[in-house]
C-alpha cells in the first residue's frame, strides 16, 4: 500500500504547537488527525458505500450460497422480503437516528453523528436469502441485507420477520459497519487515502478485494454489544412507525434465546457475539414501556393481522 | 450474462490486465478528498445535487415533507436542485427544472449533497467494462472454503452472482431489469403496507 508522506506539514504544525505549549499541541495534533481522517474512508458517498457493500456481499455469497429465483415460490419469497424492507425503510424515515435518543449505547463523534443523520442509500435496501440452516443475518454498508433460511424459518409470523428486517436495517442506517472499520483500521486509514486503497494502478482488484474481505471478516465476527442494543432500539421504533407490533422484537429475541439454549450455540458462531439475550429483551421491553410504543390501532385488528400472516405463510411455510 | 456492474468491470479489467501481463492501466482514482460531502444546514438558494441512483425509491421529488407523499417528478443521479427551505427537519424544499418546467417539491435531506458527482471519472470507469465482457471464468462454479488472501478471484465470482441477484431485484421492483421506475417501486412498497393492513387509520 502506498503511504502518503505528510511529514513536512505535520512537522511544521508540531513546531508551532511546541512553541505554544503542550495542551495546545495535543489539540493541534487532534485537529490534524481529524483533518486527515476527514479526507479518507470516512466520507464515502452513497455510491461508494454501495460499491463497497457489493464487494462485501460478493464475499458473503461466495461463502454461503444465496437462493436464486428459479420458480414462483422463490420469486415470491425474494419479492416479499424486498417489499417488506422497502416499506419499513420508507415508513421509518422519521425514526430518530440520534445516538443519545437511541439509548446512548454507542459513542459517536459529532462528525460520525452528522454522517448518520445524512446517510442515504444509493439504491435502497436490497435483500437476499442465504441457503443455509444457520441462524444468521448480515447487513453491509450501502444497503445489502442477507438473511439465512434458518433465521426465516425461526420466525412464526410476518411481524417477527419484520423485527429481523428492522434490526438489520438499523445496522445499515446507523452506519455500524463503517464505524467498526474506521475504528479497527484507523491508522491505515489515516496514512492512506481511499483512492490509494481502492484504485492504486494495476493492483485495483487485489486492494479492493482485501478491503472487502477485511470488512466481511468484521461482519462475520458480529457487531459490538452497544451496536446490537442500538439496533434493537431503532428496530423496535421502526416496527412501531411502520405499523407492526413492537412486541414482535421481544418475541423474536425470545426465540433466539430458546435457540441458543437448544443448540448450545458454538462460541465461534454469529449468535455468540451478540450481548446476553436476556439483557436485550429487557432493554426492548423497557423501551416499549417508556416510549409507549404500539402499532397504530388500525394495524392490529384481527383482519390486518390475518392478512399479514396469510401472505407470510403462503411465502414461507 | 446479466448486467455487469461498473465496479466488477473495474476490478476485472485490472485483474485481466495484470494476469495477461498487458501494460498496466492507469486507473484514475475517484476523488474522495475534500470537505464533508453534505451540509447539515442549508441556506436558501444553495445548489445541491442528487446523490442516489435514479432507480432508488428516494429519487423522487415529493409533494409534501412526508415519507408517503405523492411523487411529483423523477430525479436523476447528479441532478442539480436549488434549496428553498430547510426548516422541516429531515426534509428540504427544493426547486428543479424538468422538461423546461420549474417544479418545487420536497426531498429527504440525505438524498442531496453539495458536490456534483464526478461524471467524467465514472464515464472513464465505464470504458473499462470492455475488458470485463471477455472475462473467462467470472461465472465459474464456486469452490469451498474461505476467500484467497487478496480475495480477487472469489470476489470476481461473487460479483458475477450479485449482478444476477440485482438484475432479479430490479425486475421485481419496477418492471425493468436495467432501469426500474422509482415511482412504481415506491407504489409497490406502499401497496405491501396497505395489503398487510399496516397503514392503519
Ligand atoms: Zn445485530
Amino acid at each position: 500500500m502506498k503511504i502518503k508522506v505528510r511529514k513536512p506539514r505535520f512537522m511544521s504544525v508540531l513546531l508551532v504547537a511546541c512553541l505554544a505549549g503542550c495542551s495546545l499541541l495535543n489539540k493541534v495534533a487532534e485537529s490534524v488527525n481529524a483533518l486527515e481522517e476527514m479526507k479518507v474512508v470516512d466520507n464515502l458517498e452513497p455510491s461508494e458505500q454501495y460499491y463497497l457493500g457489493r464487494g462485501v456481499s460478493a464475499v458473503i455469497v461466495d461463502r454461503y450460497k444465496p437462493i436464486e429465483i428459479k420458480d414462483q415460490r422463490s420469486e415470491r419469497q425474494i419479492q416479499y422480503l424486498n417489499e417488506m424492507s422497502g416499506f419499513i425503510e420508507i415508513a421509518a424515515k422519521d425514526v430518530t437516528r440520534s445516538a443519545r435518543k437511541l439509548g446512548d449505547y454507542t459513542d459517536r463523534s459529532f462528525d460520525e453523528q452528522e454522517r448518520v443523520y445524512n446517510l442515504a442509500l444509493y439504491k435502497g435496501i436490497q435483500v437476499g436469502v442465504l441457503d443455509s440452516d444457520e441462524v444468521a443475518a448480515y447487513a453491509t454498508p450501502g444497503g445489502f441485507l442477507w438473511i439465512s433460511r434458518g433465521l426465516i424459518n425461526m420466525c412464526n409470523n410476518e411481524d417477527e420477520l419484520a423485527a429481523v428486517v428492522a434490526h438489520e436495517t438499523a445496522h445499515i442506517i446507523l452506519d455500524h459497519g463503517m464505524a467498526n472499520y474506521r475504528r479497527a483500521h484507523k491508522q491505515s486509514i489515516i496514512t492512506s487515502t481511499l483512492s490509494e486503497t481502492w484504485f492504486s494502478g494495476s493492483g485495483v482488484g487485489a486492494n479492493f478485494g482485501r478491503l472487502c474481505v477485511t470488512l466481511s471478516e468484521d461482519l462475520f465476527n458480529g457487531y459490538n454489544p452497544g451496536q446490537e442494543f442500538e439496533a434493537d432500539n431503532w428496530g423496535t421504533r421502526a416496527l412501531a412507525a411502520s405499523g407492526y407490533a413492537p412486541d414482535a422484537m421481544v418475541a423474536m429475541l425470545k426465540r433466539i434465546e430458546q435457540h441458543e439454549k437448544d443448540h448450545k450455540v458454538d462460541p465461534e458462531a454469529y449468535l455468540a457475539h451478540h450481548p446476553p439475550i436476556g439483557e436485550r429483551i429487557k432493554a426492548v421491553q423497557d423501551l416499549i414501556k417508556q416510549e409507549n410504543l404500539k402499532g397504530n390501532t388500525g394495524t392490529m385488528t384481527p383482519d390486518a393481522i390475518q392478512a399479514r400472516n396469510k401472505r407470510f405463510e403462503a411465502a414461507f411455510k | 450474462m446479466a448486467r455487469l456492474s461498473l465496479f466488477g468491470a473495474i476490478c476485472l479489467a485490472a485483474l485481466l490486465s495484470a494476469c495477461a501481463s498487458a501494460p498496466s492501466r492507469d486507473v484514475q482514482p475517484l476523488q474522495t478528498t475534500g470537505t464533508l460531502p453534505y451540509r447539515h444546514y442549508w441556506r436558501e438558494g444553495d445548489p445541491v445535487f442528487v446523490r442516489v441512483q435514479a432507480s432508488s425509491a428516494d429519487a423522487l421529488l415529493l409533494a409534501e415533507p412526508d415519507p408517503w407523499a405523492e411523487p411529483l417528478a423523477l430525479l436523476e443521479y447528479g441532478q442539480p436542485l436549488t434549496v428553498l427551505d430547510e426548516s422541516h427537519g429531515n426534509y428540504i424544499s427544493v426547486r428543479t427544472r424538468g422538461l423546461g418546467v420549474e417544479i418545487e417539491g420536497w426531498v429527504m435531506r440525505g438524498t442531496v449533497g453539495i458536490r456534483a458527482p464526478l461524471l467524467s471519472e465514472l464515464e472513464q470507469h465505464e470504458l473499462e467494462r470492455t475488458g470485463f465482457e471477455s472475462a473467462p471464468d467470472a461465472t465459474a462454479p464456486p469452490v469451498e472454503g474461505r476467500p484467497t488472501e487478496d480475495g480477487s478471484n472469489d470476489l470476481a465470482r461473487g460479483l458475477a452472482r450479485l449482478d444476477e441477484h440485482e438484475a432479479d431485484l430490479n425486475r421485481l421492483r419496477g418492471g425493468d431489469a436495467l432501469n426500474p421506475d422509482p415511482a412504481i417501486t415506491r407504489a409497490r412498497f406502499r401497496a405491501f403496507g396497505e395489503q398487510g393492513g399496516l397503514l392503519g387509520d
